[in-house]
């Protein structure tokens, strides 16, 4: 048998457990009915939070301008070259012969497109991964100055790249920009 | 149990619920913006990678016009002057890569090794890259031009 002094610290023991089991119950009772406390939330932190994964194609946009950027366009050109010479030619036109197969000019807003030509090579790489939902920008100064798309309506976005190019002149790089909608 | 070892136990209990606590209070704390995919960190260590393939990209396109801009007798002066220009945008200069010139019987080839690195810091990591450049002109700079001199 315990002497008086082992007694009270059993005493004490049993005070110390009941109040760590109703502080358990507690915890495990708020962990269960309240979702900010749940386990499920607090493992998202550092858990994903489904099995869903990026699309590939989406994420890594930037790999297919490139390669459409190297596209040859004409004896003379890749995409990337003819980029270059855009804004020497925006809004006045200064080498004609860019005009002839390549680019073409709008009449009011002289913006440059893709002539018939430029927009079958282009598309004929693109729509094999994104069908006709492609828009290729080129902006100079934040301003567009070239367009090329087979698109008519308004899609929702899914997904774009951008890339950086200089042009002719060292002072004005240009923003290529492909956009995806679905 | 040894009644002495006893106190280790309450610090075990005590230790449990204070954990406890922590973990729900500071969990929140840490949880990114968004939702979080399976392979998100491993997604944005390619976007680096690709940042920085559009970086030498500009580099190559750069060196590219640069050679198409130099005439032929002043070739090397006018294509690292025309090429300085350029490489501001990443603050870089000419003199920041090893240039060497080959030329053969009808082209001259020019190839340049950066000595400095463009770096990318992100928020757990830093990748670090040596870019470089080749571009070929198409025609043969001779001994009597000042890239041999």
């Amino acid at each position: 048998m315990l002497n008086k002094k082992g007694q009270s610290e059993d005493v004490f023991e049993y005070i110390l457990v009941s109040i760590a089991i109703v502080v358990g119950i507690i915890v495990l009772t708020m962990g269960h009915n309240y979702k900010e406390f749940s386990v499920d939330n607090a493992m998202q932190t550092i858990s994903a939070d489904s099995s869903d994964i990026q699309s590939f194609d989406m994420s890594f946009l930037g790999t297919d301008l490139k390669n459409i950027l190297d596209l040859q366009v004409s004896d003379e050109y890749t995409f990337a070259e003819l980029i270059s010479r855009m804004p020497d030619n925006y809004p006045d036109i200064n080498d004609k012969s860019l005009f002839e197969g390549l680019l073409d000019q709008a009449l009011i807003s002289n913006r440059l497109s893709c002539d018939e030509q430029l927009f079958n090579i282009l598309n004929e790489k693109l729509d094999q991964v994104y069908s006709d939902n492609w828009i290729i920008f080129v902006y100079s100064d934040d301003e567009m100055i070239f367009f090329c798309s087979s698109i008519l309506f308004d899609y929702s976005k899914v997904s774009s790249a951008k890339i950086t190019l200089p042009s002719i002149n060292p002072n004005n790089n240009v923003d290529v920009v492909l956009e995806v909608y679905e | 149990m040894n009644k002495r070892a006893m106190i280790m136990l309450y610090f075990c209990v005590f230790g449990f619920i204070a954990a406890s606590f922590l973990f729900f209070r500071y969990a929140d704390d840490y949880k990114p913006t968004g939702d979080l995919y399976l392979g998100e960190k491993q997604i944005e260590v390619f976007q680096t990678y690709q940042e920085a393939d559009a970086d030498i990209y500009y580099i190559q396109h750069a060196a590219l016009l640069s050679s198409q801009k130099a005439s032929k007798e002043n070739f090397k002066s006018e294509f690292e002057s025309e090429l300085n220009s350029y490489l501001k945008y990443l603050e870089l200069t000419s003199n920041d890569f090893d240039i060497t010139y080959s030329a053969s019987t009808d082209k001259t080839t020019i190839v340049g090794i950066s000595k400095k690195q463009l770096v990318y810091t992100e928020t757990d990591y830093t990748y670090e890259i040596y870019p470089t450049f080749k571009v070929e002109v198409n025609y043969a700079l001779d001994s009597s031009s000042e890239i041999f001199v």
